[in-house]
């Protein structure tokens, strides 16, 4: 049931950077071709491309987390007795969770501030609220990808499914 | 307090928690305990570290490189630098070189570099014979060409933080470059004649001619980038969606070894290693908002300010400092967290900030393949098998043949401006 | 007691009539205080950029700051009344209407955003800087022009047929040495700090906008003080601009001359005539945005310039 679940998350991960990162290069593109070949210029392209980078970011964060792939020094993973890897795996989860949660609940606060004072974006005047919700939200994808890590340290059964702590080509 | 927060932060990371989450944790510490700051600054800074055009080109220029991968564009390039130096003493070798200058000047990082000259190139280097742990390292040090010769992601990022033009740091880049490729060829030859090898006949020319035919799509690359950033139909981050839609339309409609769906994937791929460098930098910008206001570097930048009177120390000074952040941290990282420190008494010494941007530049790029941490050495030991420690140990006897590449390129000023300034009179 | 830290936002380099402003500021507030604060200025948007600046100030992460109100009208919509094209004939017309009631009612309007304001700051009149020489607006025809990323700016060169393109700060330099972009305006501070007049063969000196500063207070921060010292903040705010503004309209002067002694700039003062010409090209503006801001507003405001000015 679970599986399901995550492989629907995972499709929504993939299917939102994935048009987001396409929109960037095409929007850009488009903006030079109005620019040299019409002398027309969108006002708002430039903007709708950095917040559109902004959510990719934070999503593709998750996937990421997802496929063990943020960058970090894990040296000490490699050097450590097999016997210590599980909870050293384990405590790398945890603290990881507890910052993402961070990232969510203060991204939150933020977000619902921004709401109230009601700040547009410069170009677009859009409420700025929508780009700053990409944290707290990914964040909250990220907080179930680690949580999936973490349960299938200690599960044996759940080998097949592509989650954290496996090598990543 | 300073030395317990840089022990907090050196522990977290070499803990081997993800780089990102260690700053940020760091910080959330750090304002909890130490001050009655809001902790959604950390949110708000993380938000606006990304909130900057030129810092659009990153996923661009990641996407385009993946492209060129994926479609045969790096191999046919590979070919044509094969052509021209294989036949030389240790030609293999220097092909690696070669076609880590060719692939940097069409990619915008160094990783992307390693992994596409490595897998086209290493095994063959290992199956002619070559010592290991030399290919695996000379393919690290010169994987770093990614970001000296531009395109340059590193540069965008600079000069982002310095306000200086990216598109002259882009030239200053090509100066750097080339020294960098001629100091390591030197090597290439060098070993291979005291290895006693032999040189190998030339191929026909016709062969040369045919491989440049089919490499001339890739080839003009570098030629539409900066043609079109210094005749002014684009700027520098738009050149990154340039290279984008021209590499996808060139792997579609040319050699037709592009699908829809292939792209699609290369995409989301594209997505990921973006993340991986920006959750970074995004991450950075509260960690170095912190250092700033909690004057945890004041003693460093008053240290600092001491020198300016003495250019050349300053210089040693700052380039020592980034080379040990370069053994820990990512060049991105390192340009957020140290540029607000060092630009405006390196500024007030009298040091081109255009210059000071290239040695950064040579400084992280050697900080990419120095222990404990580097991409390049994360990313070469994902090929052919290769351990983490073979890869350190490659890579350490050539970061001294790189050091003599820095140290020239902090004694000669010219090599970085004489290309900017014959071009960009102006600057 | 301890000493309570302000820390204050700066846009500009240490060399600039806001630096100086901002250490008169922490001069009073210090000695006022006897010590009770202690003012740190972060120049060079070393906390963020000024929008930047504006949020952590609404949550009190940062004290004050001076702030372009074209880059606040983001958070309020009224402070684009001082960004309208040609709205001040002169600095004293400026100055009379800024510190006058309507000034001080955009300025608390700014409470219900989460800032405390002060007063107007300035970085002065606007100019434009272009690769031709412009002197009439038909010159402007079809030029892309940079301007800042605000859509009052952008409607401004629509206005006048040319191709308004936002384009950052930091890159405005290279778009325009580039021919990226072939204009752009900017305050006489401006375009002398960022060299743009090395890549810029003409200037023309227009006046045709004001571009101000609101000092602002964080609000949530403000209102824990005691109102012995809220008094004492708000009067140093206000004491600081006035020496601010004398040292930005002396050091224009000294920019002005720089520009010309650079002699790549040619620069060229424009007939009342021309200007009302530019002024006439520009008004559509007025139509589209002063019904966006709070209703009666841009009326009041005309009446009350006319007065002043026929003073
Ligand atoms: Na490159
Ligand atoms: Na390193």
């Amino acid at each position: 049931m679970w599986n399901k679940i995550s492989q629907l998350l995972a499709f929504f991960e993939n299917t939102i950077v994935g048009v987001l990162i396409m929109y960037s290069a095409l929007m850009l593109f488009t903006q030079i071709i109005a620019r040299a070949v019409f002398n027309y210029s969108f006002s708002w392209a430039e903007e709708s491309v950095r917040y559109a980078i902004i959510w990719m970011v934070f999503m593709a964060s998750s996937i990421a987390f997802r496929q063990n792939a943020h960058i970090s020094i894990d040296v000490l993973k490699q050097i450590l007795p097999k016997s210590m890897l599980k909870p050293f795996q384990a405590a790398i989860c945890t603290i990881c969770l507890m910052t993402t949660m961070l990232l969510a609940w203060f991204g939150w606060e933020l977000a619902s501030r921004m709401m109230m004072f009601g700040q547009v974006s410069s170009a677009m005047e859009a409420p700025m609220y929508i780009f700053y919700l990409s944290i707290p939200i990914s964040s909250i994808f990220m907080s179930i990808r680690i949580s999936e890590s973490f349960v299938s340290l200690f599960s044996k059964t759940n080998k097949d499914t592509n989650i954290a702590f496996e090598e990543v080509s | 307090m300073g030395a317990g927060f840089f022990t907090l932060t050196s522990g977290l990371l070499i803990f081997g928690l993800p780089i990102f989450v260690v700053l940020l944790l760091t910080v959330f510490i750090g304002l909890y305990s130490g001050s009655s700051t809001s902790l959604m600054l950390i949110i708000q800074r993380m938000f606006s570290g990304l909130d900057s055009f030129p810092l659009m080109a990153i996923p661009l220029f990641i996407l385009a490189g993946n492209l060129m991968s994926t479609s045969g564009l790096s191999a046919r390039i590979l070919k044509v630098a094969m052509l021209c130096v294989g036949p030389f003493r240790g030609g293999l070798a220097m092909t690696t070189v070669t076609g880590s200058m060719f692939f940097g000047a069409i990619s915008g990082s160094s990783p992307a570099t390693v992994v596409s000259v490595g897998r086209l190139i290493l095994p063959s280097m290992i199956k002619e014979g070559y010592d290991r742990q030399f290919s695996v390292g000379l393919l690290m040090a010169t994987g770093s060409l990614g970001i000296i010769i531009p395109p340059s992601i590193f540069m965008i990022v600079y000069g982002a933080m310095a306000g200086v033009s990216i598109g002259a740091l882009f030239m200053a880049g090509i100066g750097a470059g080339v020294v960098y490729g001629a100091v390591f060829l030197t090597y290439c030859y060098y070993r291979a004649c005291r290895a006693g090898m032999k040189p190998q006949p030339f191929p026909p020319v016709i062969e040369l001619v045919q491989a440049v035919k089919d490499a001339i799509w890739g080839l003009a690359i570098p030629v539409i980038i900066l043609g079109g950033i210094y005749s002014g139909l684009f700027t520098p981050t738009e050149a990154a969606a340039v290279s984008v839609i021209y590499s996808a339309f060139v792997g579609l409609f040319i050699h037709r070894d592009l699908t829809l769906k292939s792209i699609w994937k290369v995409c989301i791929e594209s997505s990921v290693i973006t993340a991986q460098v920006m959750v970074i930098v995004s991450a950075a910008a509260a960690f170095s908002w912190y250092l700033t206001t909690s004057n945890l570097t004041g003693s460093l930048s008053e240290m600092l300010s001491q020198l300016s009177d003495n250019k050349l120390l300053l210089l040693l000074v700052i380039n020592v400092i980034v080379l040990i952040a370069g053994m820990f941290l990512d060049p991105n990282s390192i340009v957020i967290i140290l540029v607000p420190l060092i630009i405006y008494v390196a500024q007030a010494a009298g040091i081109d900030l255009i210059h000071l941007g290239v040695i950064l530049c040579v400084n992280c790029a050697i900080g990419m393949f120095t222990p404990p941490f580097g991409m390049n050495l994360f990313v070469a030991s994902s090929l052919d098998n290769v351990t983490y420690g073979e890869a350190v140990r490659g890579a350490l006897p050539l970061v001294w043949l790189a050091l003599i590449v820095l140290i020239i390129i902090n004694v000669f000023p010219s090599i970085s401006l004489w290309l900017p300034s014959v071009a960009l009179p102006n600057i | 007691y301890s000493t309570t830290v302000i820390k204050v936002h700066s846009d500009t380099t240490e060399d600039s009539a806001q630096q100086e402003g901002l250490e008169r500021f922490k001069e009073l507030v210090e000695t006022r205080s006897n010590g009770e604060y202690d003012v740190t200025i972060y120049p060079n948007n070393a906390l963020g950029n000024d929008v930047e600046v504006a949020q952590q100030m609404q949550f009190g992460a940062v004290q004050a700051a001076p702030i372009p109100t074209a880059k606040l009208s983001g958070f309020n919509k009224d402070l684009q009344l001082i960004d309208m094209p040609f709205l001040f004939p002169n600095r004293e017309v400026a100055y009379q209407f800024l510190d006058g009631d309507i000034g001080q009612e955009v300025l608390s309007g700014l409470r219900k955003s989460g800032f405390e304001a002060a007063m107007f700051w300035e970085s002065g009149f606007k100019q434009l800087t272009c690769n031709s020489p412009i002197d009439n607006p038909k010159d402007l025809q079809g030029k892309k022009v940079r301007v800042m990323e605000s859509p009052l700016l952008i409607s401004q060169y629509k206005a006048l047929g040319s191709n308004p393109v936002p384009i950052a700060f930091s890159e405005t330099y290279t778009a325009l040495q580039q021919g990226v972009v072939e204009c752009q305006e900017n305050p006489l501070v401006s375009i002398s700090q960022m060299k743009f007049y090395e890549v810029q063969k003409n200037l023309m000196m227009t006046n045709h906008g004001y571009l101000g500063t609101a000092f602002v207070f964080s609000k949530m921060w403000f209102d824990s003080q005691s109102a012995e010292h809220q008094a004492l903040l708000l009067q140093a705010a206000r004491e600081a601009g006035k020496y601010q503004r004398e040292r930005s309209i002396t050091r224009e002067d000294v920019y002005l001359s720089g520009i010309k002694a650079a002699g790549s700039t040619k620069v060229t003062t424009l007939s009342e005539a021309q200007l009302d010409e530019f002024q006439a090209a520009m008004s559509p503006v007025y139509k589209e945005f002063g019904n966006k801001l709070s209703k009666g507003l841009l009326e009041r405001s005309q009446a009350e310039l006319k007065k002043l000015s026929s003073l």
